[in-house]
């Protein structure tokens, strides 16, 4: 597209004769010091905390600290544009975020500011970053389910619209693909589930790696993503969950669905950690300031499932946290546990031996979700977890090679079936009737007499034979939801099942 | 650290504010010595400030430079010897803002790119005052940055009505998104 002279020229004209010069009052303070993306400020003595300050560079800072006779400000652009003696002007409001549908399909930072190239976000609205989360009588309970299409998570730890579902785990298990898989199965379950990704500290590589399986996947027009990655000062890192929720909480009052990823709030955490020491707050336990639960609660305390009066959206919350060396018992994890509603534990060992995704059952836990699930699913996965526990305590048996009674013998080859019927490859997440059918051969036994390593070449083909055969069953499965899998259906599903054993040859 | 440097000196303000207790008259009369025993000390200023010399020295030497016997005198040697004279201009300051709290005086300074002629003094001395609803201490300063216009400055607030203001928001107009 060329470049017009004349219309620039005209516009530039228009802006300048519409010009009305006024005369400006601001409030002003001096900065005193400036370090460490920290800034010291002179003045300003009816600031309020939180309140966003302009800087005479064009940086913004959040007011953090009112101390005695100056300010502590954490800066959200590079302190070395920030030098001493430099005067900072009131904003009055506290820091808001541009919200709106103009932001989907775009990488932002936390101020809203596009990082992906694309020209600017048209957005006409604006949200505080901070509010208060929605209170007891603006609520409902979590009831619907909200599927992330990994038959382990869907038919063992559910979960729910509005909850809060901690990933936790060790680097490199698997956590970022539980949630990148969530938001790629909202696609296909076309509820119109809007996804909000929050980069907390993460390389831009990995965002960029992100952003392109996004894209790949076609999750991208639904998505936005929020990025503050390693390189940014603390107070991004700080703001960047804040603010995902604060878009994600525009779509929610509109009646919509949304689900959103922190990924990951350890991050978070060190962030806030560092701002915290830096301001000269003093430090408790692992050096986090007194607050650190606060700064986690109030954040999950605002996802949740609004009541219809108040259109009855929701914001479901995917937070992520990294463990070291397994140890959920550390000060972050255990408050972020106690914060959410459940958590999908995932084991490195088990990561390593081949078990994707690596939940570990025994740790995992929904404690809302339950309701929330289909009734379809929640009859086949009723005795799943206590086979799958009940197994993992034979499994230690077994290894020692001692000789074991026929119904242990029958609990462990089920068990290990169900074990890699559970096994699921990245980015291809199964749609609800699916799963049903597969986890329901599982319980039924029909998969007893395959192979173990032959497990999901019989998922594979099953559903291949049902979709070319039968497809007006997965639609009966899936018109079942809310009743349940009653007599006529089983008889149905158990019917194709025995026609398709047969038809299953292990040496294909 | 410049922050600590002004609780400090804020302190010792008070303390010698409180001395006048309730007489307006002493307090301004005291915050004049103040300023005359700093003045008469400004050639020892480093010799009195250099820690590496006794105290004993340098109150001295300090008696020497301003041999009154007054409450200025006093509160200098205490400065002196418990090493704090470095705050002394800082304590000025803070005694000034104590003096025009108790006056009732709001000390206004008004930047312009030239001389203001006195009618346009004048002008702005009573608007100032309705403005502010108090008796106020007018200070000019010259800024030829400003271009024409005036910027008033008293404690935090800005009143910025000069030319480079106005460029200024023309910028942001043309500029912004």
């Amino acid at each position: 597209m060329g470049i017009r002279p004349d219309e620039i020229t005209s516009i530039i004209k228009e802006k300048i004769e519409n010009f009305v010069p006024q005369t400006q009052t601001d409030e002003v303070g001096t900065v005193i010091s400036v370090g460490d993306g920290i800034a010291r400020i002179y003045g300003l003595n009816k600031a309020v905390s939180g309140e966003l300050l302009d800087f005479q560079s064009g940086v913004k800072g959040l007011a953090m600290n009112l101390e005695y006779d100056n300010i502590g400000c954490v800066l959200m652009g590079p302190d070395t544009e920030v030098k001493e003696g430099d005067s900072v002007k009131r904003t009055g409001k506290v820091i808001s975020i541009p919200v709106g549908e103009a932001l989907l399909g775009r990488v932002v930072n936390p101020l809203g500011i596009p990082l992906d190239g694309k020209g600017p976000v048209n957005t006409t609205e604006t949200r505080p970053m901070e509010v208060v989360a929605p209170g007891v009588v603006e609520r409902q309970p979590v009831k619907e389910p909200l599927q992330t299409g990994l038959k382990a998570v869907d038919a063992m730890v559910p979960i729910g619209k509005g909850q809060r579902e901690l990933i936790i785990g060790d680097r490199q298990t698997g956590k970022t693909a539980i949630a990148i898989d969530t938001i790629i199965n909202q696609k296909q379950q076309n509820e119109g589930v809007i996804c909000i990704y929050v980069a907390i500290g993460q390389k831009q590589s990995t965002v960029a790696q992100v952003v392109q399986t996004l894209t790949d996947y076609g999750a991208m027009p639904y998505t936005i993503v929020v990025s503050a990655n390693a390189s940014d000062p603390a107070s991004l890192l700080y703001a960047a969950p804040y603010a995902g929720c604060a878009m994600g909480e525009y779509f929610m009052w509109k009646g919509k669905d949304v689900l959103i990823v922190y990924d990951d709030l350890s991050k978070h955490a060190q962030a806030y950690r560092e701002m915290s020491l830096l301001l000269r707050r003093p430090p408790g336990r692992e050096a986090y300031p007194g607050d650190v639960f606060y700064l986690h609660s109030r954040l999950l305390e605002r996802a949740c499932k609004l009541s219809k009066e108040n259109g009855g959206g929701s914001l479901t919350a995917l937070p992520i946290i990294e463990t070291q060396a397994n140890d959920i018992s550390a000060y972050i994890p255990t408050n972020v546990i106690s914060i959410t509603d459940g958590q999908i534990y995932l084991d490195a060992n088990l990561f390593r031996s081949g078990v994707k995704p690596a939940i570990d059952v025994g740790f995992s836990v929904s404690r809302v979700g339950g309701s929330a699930q289909k009734k379809t699913m929640r009859k086949v996965s009723g005795t799943l977890r206590i086979d799958l526990a009940q197994y993992q305590e034979l499994e230690s048996f077994a290894q020692f090679g001692s000789e074991l009674d026929k119904e242990s013998q029958f609990q462990l080859a089920r068990g290990q079936r169900m074990k890699e019927l559970l096994k699921q490859p990245q980015y291809s997440p199964m749609l609800v009737p699916e799963q049903v059918l597969t986890l329901f051969a599982g319980v039924r036994g029909y998969v007893d007499g395959v192979s173990v390593n032959k497990v999901l070449d019989y998922q594979n083909e099953l559903l291949a034979f049902v979709k070319s055969s039968h497809p007006e069953l997965l639609k009966d499965i899936a018109a079942a939801g809310g009743e349940g899998i009653g007599e006529d259906l089983e008889k149905k599903i158990i019917a194709v099942l025995e026609e398709f054993k047969p038809l299953f040859k292990e040496s294909k | 650290m410049k922050a600590n440097m002004s609780v400090l000196a804020q302190r010792y303000a008070k303390a010698y504010d409180l001395v006048a207790k309730s007489d307006n008259a002493a307090a301004q009369k005291n915050y004049e010595l103040f300023k005359k025993a700093l003045s008469s000390l400004k050639p020892v200023e480093e010799y009195i400030n250099n820690p590496t010399i006794s105290p004993s020295v340098k109150l001295e030497v300090a008696s020497k430079a301003y041999d009154k016997a007054d409450s200025a005198a006093a509160f200098v040697k205490l400065l002196i010897s418990s090493g704090r004279y470095y705050l002394a201009g800082e304590i000025a300051k803070e005694l000034q803002n104590l003096l025009d709290a108790r006056l009732g005086i709001k000390r206004v300074t008004v930047f312009s790119a030239g001389e203001l002629d006195e009618s346009a003094k004048r002008g702005l001395s009573e608007s100032l005052s309705q403005y502010f609803n108090s008796a106020l201490a007018l200070d000019y300063k010259l800024d030829a940055s400003l271009l024409s216009g005036v910027v008033i400055r008293c404690g935090d607030l800005r009143i910025d009505a000069s030319a480079e203001g106005r460029l200024k928001q023309m910028t942001k107009i043309l500029t912004e998104r």
